[in-house]
């Protein structure tokens, strides 16, 4: 990865940085479609449960804590800006400034996972573990340990992408701190960028089917 | 090869996404029944909507880009719709 390949990492098959830069963010758009039918078929799953058992799933919501849920939410965005600000300080060639926001991405992240993994710990507390250890004193119980069977899922399929996410930023970090990013080639960056804001987007609709559905009651 | 996206759109694509967070928050505290996930998920729709085209800056992009932007929400929808067709009939 940080191997020297020529001047502006420009490959044998494209004329001209421009061109390469089209066909890799176009091949990154086509994964992200791909991504979106992979979590596309969860979230329809889930949409089909939930016309059945919409008691029991609300039931199953309201357990949820929206407070880090909510706060979750908030440190994706921000998560997302840092990395956004990465790719318009790439692409003006500020070397410096453009690793340590990717710096920041990874450590927001990082703080993403962390408020997650406390939470999955307070479910493990509340015997809350589909399949594993699920207590429950509500007549619908195997329909809300469906619910945290699907959350259990979705959330981990996210958190899985978010580490995946941290290690292409993190490579991009250092290919940024050794000099293979400049003003006239950063499509890396951007790339990257794409894949780490599709899945601050997946988030967003977890947040939305998981968290909010139950915090009226 | 500039930058294509300012980084005030940036900072103000980043502010109406923490406000839409709220939004979705306060609204899910009224009891809407079937509602209040359809609406978090407007709310989410719209929030995806801002990342797309600002930070993935989808809405800069030339036309191949939209075109398989929107042939991966056209199979979703397929997906989504007929799959749901079984279930609500």
């Amino acid at each position: 990865l940080l191997i020297d390949t020529g001047p502006v990492e420009l490959r044998e098959q494209f004329g001209t940085p421009e061109q390469q830069r089209e066909s890799a963010t176009s091949g990154m758009w086509v994964f992200l479609m791909t991504e979106v039918m992979m979590f596309g078929a969860l979230f329809t799953s889930f949409a089909i449960y939930r016309l059945y058992y919409f008691q029991p799933f609300t039931q199953g919501s309201s357990e949820m804590n929206v407070v880090l849920g909510s706060i979750n939410t908030a440190v994706l965005i921000c998560s997302s800006l840092t990395m956004a600000l990465a790719v318009h300080s790439a692409a003006s060639g500020e070397r410096s400034k453009t690793f340590w926001l990717l710096i920041a991405t990874i450590v927001i992240g990082i703080v993403f996972l962390a408020i997650k993994f406390t939470e999955y710990g307070q479910h493990y507390a509340e015997h809350k573990v589909p399949g594993i250890w699920f207590d429950s004193h509500d007549p619908g119980a195997n329909k809300i340990e469906m619910f945290y069977f699907f959350y259990f899922v979705m959330t981990g399929l996210h958190a899985i992408h978010m580490m995946v996410g941290i290690g292409v930023v993190s490579v991009l970090a250092l290919r940024t701190l050794v000099g293979r990013i400049s003003a006239f080639y950063h499509a890396p960056i951007e790339i990257g960028g794409l894949y780490w804001h599709f899945v601050d987007i997946v988030w967003v609709f977890l947040y939305a089917i998981f968290y909010i559905p139950g915090i009226h009651k | 090869m500039g930058p294509v996206v300012s980084r005030k759109t940036y900072v103000l694509t980043w502010i109406a996404l923490l406000g839409l967070t709220l939004a979705t928050t306060l609204f899910g505290y009224v009891n809407l029944g079937q509602f209040s996930i359809i609406l978090a998920v407007l709310f989410a729709m719209a929030k995806g909507g801002l990342i797309v085209s600002f930070f993935m800056h989808a809405k800069y992009e030339q036309r191949v880009i939209r075109v398989i932007i929107v042939g991966g929400g056209v199979w979703f929808t397929i997906l989504f719709s007929f799959s749901l067709r079984d279930y609500i009939n």
